[in-house]
């Protein structure tokens, strides 16, 4: 791109933003390195790229934050009014007969679906009762647990032999 | 490797899902930078703000569109300069005498309306307000693309690959571009170029 003789970096650089110190060294010694008329074309570089720099920046009026969030109210109520007229737009397109169709569908919508939800629940818990009828048949007899306790209380170890234990009671 | 994720793709991103603080740091990062962008490209103060208005509405209203594939900063002036060629062809199909351009060559711009900060005296003011409408004139008679490439290069320190992703040319053709714009700046500058230093400074 650059038709500058000398480091590219410093070529890439120059056309973006005026040098720093440190740049401005190398360049000066490679200028240094390299006699010739390339001072004068780096010369003119910087200078473009400083007038450049220094423009001063764009003038933005102090509202112009608070006008431009105006605007976006303004284009969001807009649109909301705009979704709003065409609803109704259409509406009154319809012929009479399709519109007592709409009116119908939108009542049996309002009814049916949470008639239709209420019944799904419904459903859904005579499902979980059954469901839990059918374990129950599979547990023991209440009967059987009664001595639980008891059972659960036994000593560790081999149980005395209980016609040894009737004699003793005897 | 890797490449970082671009902070301002997971804004946007945010900015997809309705989130408004996101749209606003966005806002508050670029508004100067398309600013300048604009101004520079168009030349006229007032129409670069507008245009910046309408770069953000339609960043906004365009956010569904946003692929994170392509960086964010790209997108946005390509937004930004596709809507300044509108303007520049509506100005072509309907030319009119901005009130923020010099009259004439012989005559300075008129000083804008927003206060200047630096405490020079009047007579660098006015040689700094003339090297300003010189620089901006050498700038506006440059072809469209060479402006953009410049501008997009210097000002806001793009890479050659995004400078080339918002033209729609390839890498060698933005180097070209960047070469030849400066190489004509440097021919109708050069007088200003001798001192290297605006007035005052």
């Amino acid at each position: 791109m650059n038709t500058l003789p000398g480091p590219e970096h410093l070529c890439d650089l120059a056309c973006r933003r005026p040098l720093g110190e440190a740049e401005r060294a190398e360049l000066a010694a490679w200028l240094a390195q390299h006699p010739g008329p390339h001072a004068e074309d780096w010369a003119e570089e910087q200078a473009l790229t400083r007038l450049l720099s220094a423009l001063p920046p764009a003038p933005l009026s102090p509202r112009f934050r608070e006008n431009l969030l105006a605007a976006l109210d303004r284009l969001e109520d807009g649109a909301a009014e705009w979704r709003r007229a065409r609803f109704w737009g259409r509406w009154r397109l319809l012929a009479p007969r399709w519109r007592r169709v709409a009116v119908a569908v939108a009542l049996a919508l309002l009814v049916g679906v949470p008639w239709w939800q209420q019944h799904r629940e419904q459903v859904r818990l005579r499902e979980a009762l059954a469901a839990a009828a059918a374990l129950a048949g599979e547990l023991p007899d209440p009967a059987a647990l009664a001595e639980f306790d008891l059972v659960l209380h036994l000593p560790e170890g081999p149980l005395p032999d209980l016609e040894t234990l009737a004699l003793a009671f005897e | 490797m890797a490449e970082a994720p671009d902070p301002d793709a997971e804004l946007m991103l945010r900015v997809q899902r309705g989130d408004r603080r996101a749209f606003e740091q966005l806002l508050e990062r670029y508004q100067q930078p398309v600013a300048n962008y604009l101004h520079r490209l168009l030349g006229d103060a007032t129409e670069a703000e507008d245009l910046t208005q309408g770069v953000f509405l339609q960043v906004y209203k365009s956010a569904a569109r946003y692929r994170v594939s392509a960086r964010f900063v790209t997108w946005l002036f390509t937004i930004a300069r596709n809507l300044a060629l509108n303007e520049l062809r509506r100005r072509a199909r309907h030319p009119a005498l901005s009130l923020d351009a010099p009259l004439a060559d012989t005559e300075p711009a008129p000083a804008r309306g927003v206060p200047d900060p630096r405490p020079d005296g009047p007579v660098d003011r006015l040689l700094q307000t003339e090297l300003e409408a010189k620089i901006q004139e050498a700038l506006a008679d440059l072809p469209e693309t060479q402006r953009t490439a410049l501008l997009l290069c210097r000002e806001q320190e793009l890479a050659y690959e995004d400078i080339a992703a918002v033209l729609g040319c390839s890498l060698s053709a933005v180097k070209s571009l960047i070469h030849r714009g400066r190489e004509t700046l440097k021919r109708r500058l050069k007088p200003y170029l001798r001192s290297g230093a605006w007035p005052g400074t």
